[in-house]
C-alpha cells in the first residue's frame, strides 16, 4: 500500500473570505471579456446592461449606431449574460493527486469552489463532480445554484480522499458523467491517466473546455528533494523505480516533463481547448483567474 | 624470563614494523592536539553524504517519466556512493586539521628519552635462598618482578631505561639497558659464598630514581624510591657451629646439633711478614685448618680464611724504594717496610696491597672504592700507617696485609699473637651452609613499591618535530583540494 503524503483536503479557516473577494473581482473581468462580445457559450439569451466607449477589437456588431451618430463617437453595447448558463467542474480524486506538499488534490479542490463561486454569482448552475467517491461509494455530484450551496460543495470537497484504488478523470470521459448540455466545463486533476484524445472528446461546438492540470512541487523540481538518490513510486499501482537524482537525471527529467506538457498543451490547443498547468504551492485565485479569464 | 634473560633480539622484519609504525600515526605526538578536534568536520560531511545517499520513498504522479529515466539509466550503485569531490574535500579538510594539529616524532626508538635508575641490592645471603612458591631464588623472584615493573614503565612513557646496579661488594656499579636483565649481571649479583654481607642501610637510598632490591621488606618504608621485595618462606638448616658440630635450626623454636663441620682451609697469597705467616700457621692449626700456602684461591674449597699479602717485588728499584714506617695496634709494635706514598708509582699501592682509606665511602659505603685488583671498600681497616694508609685491612673471609716486612719490637710476641687471633677470628668466615637464623627466617610476602619518583635531571630529548610531515600533509590537503575544485568545475 502506497503511503501518500497528501491525500486529504482542508480549508483553512479564511478560505471562504478570500473566495468572496476573489469572485467579484474575477466576475468584473469575464464581464468586460465576455459582455463586450468574446461569449462563445452556449446560453438562452443576452440581458442589455449598458454602453461603453468602443475599443479597438470589439465586435462591430455591438457598436450603438443611434448613439455613434448622435455622439459623434462610437460606443458599444454592454449586455450580460443570462442565467440559463449551465457549468460542469470536474475534480480527480485518483491516487496521484495524493502527492504533495502541498496535496494537488488541496489545490484542486480550491480551485474547484472559487470557479463554482464564480459561476454561481454568474447565475450559471454549477455541478461539481469528483472522479470517484468514498471506498464502495458512488462519485458525488453536486449542483449550485445560489451562493448558499457553496457550503455544502465545501463539504463535499472536504470529505473527498485521494486513494491508489480512485478512479480518476478518464473515468468520468468514459462514463459520460458531465452534462452534455453544460457550455463550460473545467477538468481538474494532474491528468497523467487521460490522454490529450479523451479530453478532447469532450469538446462540442458552443462549449468552452479548459483543463487545469496541477503538479506538486516535488514533480516540478525534483532537485528539492536534497537526496542524492530517490526510489519513485507510482501512487496508483505502487511500482517503484530507483533513481540517482544528480544533475544530469534531474536535467533529463525536468526536459521530459516540459516535452509531455508541451505535448498536452499542444494537441488540445489545435482543438480550441485551453490548458493551465499549476504548482500545488500557488495561491488558488491565481490558477481560478488563469482558468476563467485567459488574458 | 630470568632463566633466559635476555631476549632474543628483534629480527630486522620487526624492527622494520617498529619504524612503520612509528612512522604511521602510532607513534605520533602532537604539538596542538586541541585542532584533533576539527576531523568531526570531514566525518560529519561524509555521515551527511552517506545520508543523503539513502536512497528515499518519493510518490510521484510523474512516476512514467522516471521508469523510463531510470531504465535508460546504468547501474545506480556507482552514483548512490558519494561523489568524489566530497571525499577529496573530506580528505583535504583531515589532512589539513592533521597538519595543523602539528604532528611530531619522538628521536629514539619508543618516542620517548631515557631514564637512569638505581638499583640497590641486597647480597645478603638469604637473598640465595628459595623465593616462596617457586624454585628461583629470591633474587630471581625479586629480579623478576622488578623486569615486569620496568617494561611495563617503559611501555607506558616510551622511554628507554638505563639501570646502574649497585650492591655492597661490587667495586664499580654495573649497568644494564631496558627491562631485561642480562644472564651475566644476574650471575654477578647473586650472593657470594664466601662472604656474608649484610643488607644495605636502606633508608640512605631512599631518593628519586633509586629502586630497592631485596628479599624481605625493609622496615623503613620508601618514600620516594620502590622496592622489590622477592618474600619468602623460612629455611631450616645450619645456623653454626660448635665444638665442630653444627648448629641446626628445626623451623621454629629448637636449634639442635647436627653434624660435623667439614675442615675448612686457610691460604695465604704474596709475600708476607714472616712474623704474620708464622702466626697463622699456629692460628689455622689451633682453629682445625688446613693451611695452605702460594696456590689459587680459586682451586680450593672450603676456604674460610685467605691471607693476601703485598706481590713480590721483582724490581730491585722498587725493593729500594719502601719506607720503614713505625706501627703497631693492641700493646704491640714494630717497624714496617711497606710501599711510599709520593713517590709510588701508578699502581705501587696496589701492587704492595695498600689501600687508601681517606676519601667518601657513601651513601652506606656502597660505593666501591678501591683499585683495580677488585677489592671491596667494605673492607675495614685494622692497622693505620701514620699517613694515613691502611697497612691491613679485613673483610669477612679475607685479610690484606699491605706490608712487605715487620720487625716486632722486643716483648711484643705475646700481645702480637692475640690481636692478630682477634683479627683472624673476626675476619674467618663460617663453616660452608651455615646461615645466620635472622637470615633463614622467613621474609614475609612477596612486596612491590613502585617508586613515586622518577629519576631526577635524566636527560630526555624533545620532541622534535619534523617539517616533512606536517608538510606532506599540506600538501596532501592541498592536492585534495584541489582535486575536489576540478571535479567540482567539471560538474
Amino acid at each position: 500500500m502506497v503511503e501518500l503524503q497528501s491525500p486529504f483536503v482542508a480549508f483553512a479557516p479564511g478560505f471562504m473570505r478570500r473566495v468572496e473577494q476573489f469572485v467579484p473581482r474575477l466576475a468584473a473581468a469575464r464581464e468586460r471579456r465576455e459582455g463586450a462580445g468574446g461569449a462563445r457559450l452556449d446560453g438562452a439569451g443576452l440581458e442589455f446592461v449598458g454602453r461603453r466607449p468602443y475599443r479597438p477589437g470589439d465586435d462591430p456588431r455591438r457598436i450603438d449606431w443611434e448613439l455613434l451618430a448622435r455622439e459623434d463617437r462610437p460606443w458599444v453595447r454592454v449586455l450580460h449574460r443570462e442565467a440559463a448558463e449551465r457549468w460542469a467542474i470536474a475534480v480527480d480524486v485518483s491516487g496521484s493527486m495524493g502527492v504533495g506538499p502541498p496535496g494537488k488534490l488541496q489545490a484542486a479542490a480550491e480551485v474547484a469552489l472559487a470557479l463554482a463561486a464564480v459561476g454561481v454569482r454568474a447565475r450559471a448552475l454549477v455541478t461539481l463532480h469528483l472522479s470517484d467517491g468514498p471506498e464502495g461509494s458512488a462519485p458525488p455530484n453536486v449542483a449550485l445554484r445560489r451562493s448558499g450551496d457553496l457550503a455544502r460543495a465545501a463539504e463535499v470537497l472536504g470529505r473527498a480522499v485521494a486513494r491508489p484504488s480512485a478512479r480518476g478523470l478518464g473515468a468520468v470521459i468514459r462514463d459520460r458523467r458531465l452534462p452534455s448540455d453544460a457550455g463550460r466545463v473545467v477538468l481538474l486533476g494532474d491528468l497523467w491517466d487521460v490522454s490529450a484524445a479523451e479530453v478532447a472528446s469532450l469538446q462540442r461546438p458552443g462549449r468552452e473546455l479548459v483543463v487545469g492540470r496541477v503538479l506538486a512541487p516535488v514533480e516540478l523540481e525534483p532537485g528539492q528533494l536534497g537526496a542524492s538518490a530517490a526510489r519513485f513510486i507510482d501512487p496508483e499501482d505502487g511500482r517503484s523505480a530507483l533513481v540517482a537524482l544528480d544533475a544530469h537525471q534531474v536535467a533529463a527529467y525536468q526536459e521530459d516533463l516540459d516535452a509531455e506538457l508541451d505535448r498536452f498543451v499542444g494537441a488540445l490547443a489545435r482543438r480550441r481547448i485551453r490548458v493551465h498547468a499549476w504548482r500545488s504551492d500557488a495561491p488558488f485565485e491565481d490558477p481560478a483567474g488563469a482558468l476563467l479569464d485567459p488574458r | 624470563m630470568l632463566g633466559a634473560p635476555t631476549r632474543p633480539s628483534k629480527t630486522p622484519r620487526a624492527r622494520s614494523s617498529t619504524r612503520a609504525e612509528r612512522i604511521l600515526v602510532l607513534d605520533w605526538t602532537w604539538l596542538r592536539p586541541e585542532w584533533l578536534v576539527a576531523l568531526v568536520v570531514p566525518l560529519a560531511l561524509l555521515l551527511a553524504a552517506a545520508t543523503r545517499a539513502r536512497p528515499t520513498d518519493v510518490p510521484v504522479g510523474t512516476f512514467a517519466l522516471w521508469q523510463r529515466l531510470a531504465a535508460g539509466a546504468r547501474g545506480d550503485r556507482r552514483r548512490r556512493r558519494p561523489p568524489l569531490e566530497l571525499l577529496c574535500a573530506a580528505l583535504a579538510i583531515a589532512c589539513a586539521v592533521l597538519a595543523l594539529a602539528r604532528p611530531v616524532t619522538q628521536p629514539d626508538a619508543r618516542g620517548a628519552g631515557r631514564e637512569r635508575w638505581t638499583v640497590v641490592v641486597d647480597r645478603s645471603p638469604s637473598m640465595a635462598l628459595a623465593a616462596a612458591g617457586a624454585g628461583a631464588s629470591r633474587l630471581d623472584a625479586a629480579l623478576g618482578a622488578l623486569s615486569t615493573w620496568a617494561a611495563t614503565r617503559s611501555a607506558r612513557t616510551g622511554a628507554t631505561l638505563e639501570l646502574e646496579w649497585r650492591a655492597a661488594d661490587l667495586a664499580a656499579p654495573l649497568r644494564s639497558e631496558g627491562a631485561d636483565v642480562p644472564r651475566d649481571l644476574v650471575a654477578a649479583l647473586r650472593p657470594p659464598t664466601s662472604r656474608a654481607l649484610a643488607a644495605p642501610e636502606w633508608s640512605a637510598w631512599d631518593a628519586a630514581g633509586v629502586l630497592w632490591l631485596t628479599d624481605q621488606r625493609p622496615t623503613v618504608t620508601p618514600e620516594r624510591a620502590g622496592c622489590f621485595a622477592s618474600g619468602g618462606p623460612a629455611v631450616p638448616g645450619h645456623v653454626g657451629e660448635d665444638e665442630g658440630r653444627y648448629i641446626d635450626w628445626d623451623g621454629g623454636e629448637a636449634l639442635v646439633v647436627g653434624e660435623r663441620v667439614p675442615t675448612g682451609r686457610m691460604f695465604a697469597t704474596g709475600t708476607m711478614p714472616e712474623v704474620v705467616r708464622a702466626f697463622a700457621e699456629v692460628y689455622a692449626a689451633e682453629r682445625r685448618l688446613v693451611w695452605s700456602g702460594g696456590e689459587s684461591a680459586g682451586q680450593l674449597d672450603g676456604v674460610r680464611l685467605s691471607l693476601a699479602g703485598p706481590a713480590a717485588e721483582r724490581s730491585p728499584g722498587l725493593q729500594r724504594a719502601l719506607e720503614a714506617v713505625r706501627v703497631g695496634r693492641d700493646g704491640w709494635f714494630g717497624t714496617a717496610l711497606v710501599a711510599p706514598a709520593a713517590a709510588a708509582p701508578a699502581g705501587l699501592v696496589a701492587t704492595a696491597g695498600l689501600v687508601a682509606t681517606a676519601g667518601p665511602v657513601a651513601p652506606a659505603g656502597l660505593v666501591a672504592s678501591a683499585g683495580s685488583d677488585g677489592r671491596s671498600a667494605l673492607a675495614a681497616t685494622w692497622l693505620e700507617l701514620p699517613d694515613g694508609r691502611a697497612a691491613v685491612t679485613a673483610e669477612r673471609g679475607r685479610v690484606s696485609v699491605g706490608i712487605q716486612q715487620l720487625t716486632l719490637e722486643l716483648g711484643a710476641d705475646a700481645a702480637f699473637a692475640a690481636s692478630w687471633a682477634a683479627l683472624f677470628d673476626g675476619a674467618l668466615a663460617p663453616a660452608p651452609g651455615i646461615l645466620a637464623l635472622a637470615e633463614r627466617r622467613a621474609a614475609g610476602a612477596a612486596v612491590v613499591l613502585e617508586p613515586r619518583a622518577a629519576p631526577e635531571g635524566t636527560p630526555r630529548e624533545p620532541p622534535r618535530e619534523r617539517a616533512p610531515l606536517w608538510g606532506a600533509l599540506a600538501a596532501l590537503a592541498a592536492l585534495s583540494a584541489a582535486l575536489a575544485a576540478r571535479r567540482q568545475a567539471q560538474g
